[in-house]
């Protein structure tokens, strides 16, 4: 799989941010296979982080009512530095978040061989993503994943003109 | 009032208590769906998290000696994250107590049911109940700021037989 870092290498700021969410993608790996090992399906997982997601928009997007605000609440430097993150297309309409870099993947790569599972977990991780643009009156869409092989992972976040 | 407060205010230690705290966050809604789907809360909560404490020993060493131990468990993320302070040591017993936890943190933000928190604090507790049962070591858990105490307590303790 292409998950390597490419940017920001020896830098004390990306390889920390790096761990902290490599720390997060060992908790969701675990607490993933528990509930499956007991026998749930992995959706009470993709429950749980569409929640937090709608958390996130409720109270650090609060503000975040245009494209603009939205991207830059977003664009912290754990995203910039640690998945070398990009936001490309950007217009009233959307964005695209481009990641060229997972540290939860490079934690689950550490923890399974099962291409599936990472799979199932890289859906369960974005789950997130699909909670906080709902309650921003987005949708978003994984058009490429690192996790199935692709060289990015890549969301597209568009406004929901249903809303 | 719980008194979990953070002085270390650099913008990395800020950036990375802000993950730490999302880890909390992940850790409560991930409990809170498991429940929902019919797990026991206890159950669920404690063997998952035993396991990535036990997981996290492949990042320490082989350690013939409690403080070694104790100085490898206080790393430079540690510090910065917790505000460990060393109370204690010989070469049975080193208690280091928490001044502050970016988990407790997190879960605080989910909900404020004090009951809720010391269960959920406790469990995440597996971590280091895991951790030490791989590595050899005992470990006790004293007060805890989920409790409403100034700082979590760590004692860990040295086995005599221990050749880990």
């Amino acid at each position: 799989m292409p998950n390597q870092a490419k940017k920001y290498i020896g830098v004390k700021a990306a390889d920390t941010l790096r761990a902290a969410v490599e720390n997060q993608g060992k908790w969701v790996y675990y607490l993933t296979m528990e509930g499956i090992d007991s026998g749930l399906s992995t959706q009470f997982a993709k429950d749980a982080m569409q929640e937090l997601g709608e958390y996130y928009a409720e109270h650090e997007y609060s503000e975040c009512n245009c494209v603009e605000k939205f991207v830059n609440q977003l664009m912290n430097r754990s995203m910039e530095m640690g998945q070398e993150a990009i936001v490309e297309n950007k217009s009233d309409a959307g964005f695209d978040l481009k990641i060229g870099y997972c540290p939860m993947l490079n934690m689950w790569e550490q923890l399974t061989e099962d291409g599936e599972k990472i799979r199932d977990l890289c859906d369960v991780a974005c789950s997130m993503f699909k909670g906080l643009a709902a309650k921003k009156g987005m949708n978003v869409e994984k058009q490429s994943a690192i996790a199935k092989g692709d060289d990015h992972c890549v969301f597209c976040f568009r406004k929901d003109d249903s809303v | 009032m719980l008194k979990n407060i953070q002085l270390v205010n650099d913008t990395l230690s800020k950036e990375v208590r802000f993950e730490n705290e999302k880890r909390g966050m992940i850790y409560y809604q991930m409990v809170k769906h498991a429940v929902q789907a019919g797990l026991d809360k206890e159950k669920y909560s404690r063997a998952a998290v035993n396991k990535i404490g036990r997981d996290n020993s492949r990042s320490f060493g082989v350690y013939d000696n409690l403080p070694d131990f104790v100085y490898s468990f206080m790393n430079e993320g540690l510090i910065s994250q917790f505000r460990p302070e060393l109370m204690s040591m010989d070469d049975c017993k080193a208690r280091v107590d928490f001044h502050y936890c970016p988990m407790l943190g997190g879960l605080y933000n989910m909900t404020q049911d004090a009951q809720e928190l010391e269960l959920l604090c406790d469990c995440a507790m597996e971590t280091d109940r895991g951790l030490t049962s791989a590595l050899g070591l005992e470990f006790e858990l004293g007060k805890t700021i989920a409790n409403g105490h100034d700082t979590c307590e760590l004692c860990f303790k040295w086995k005599g037989d221990n050749n880990a």
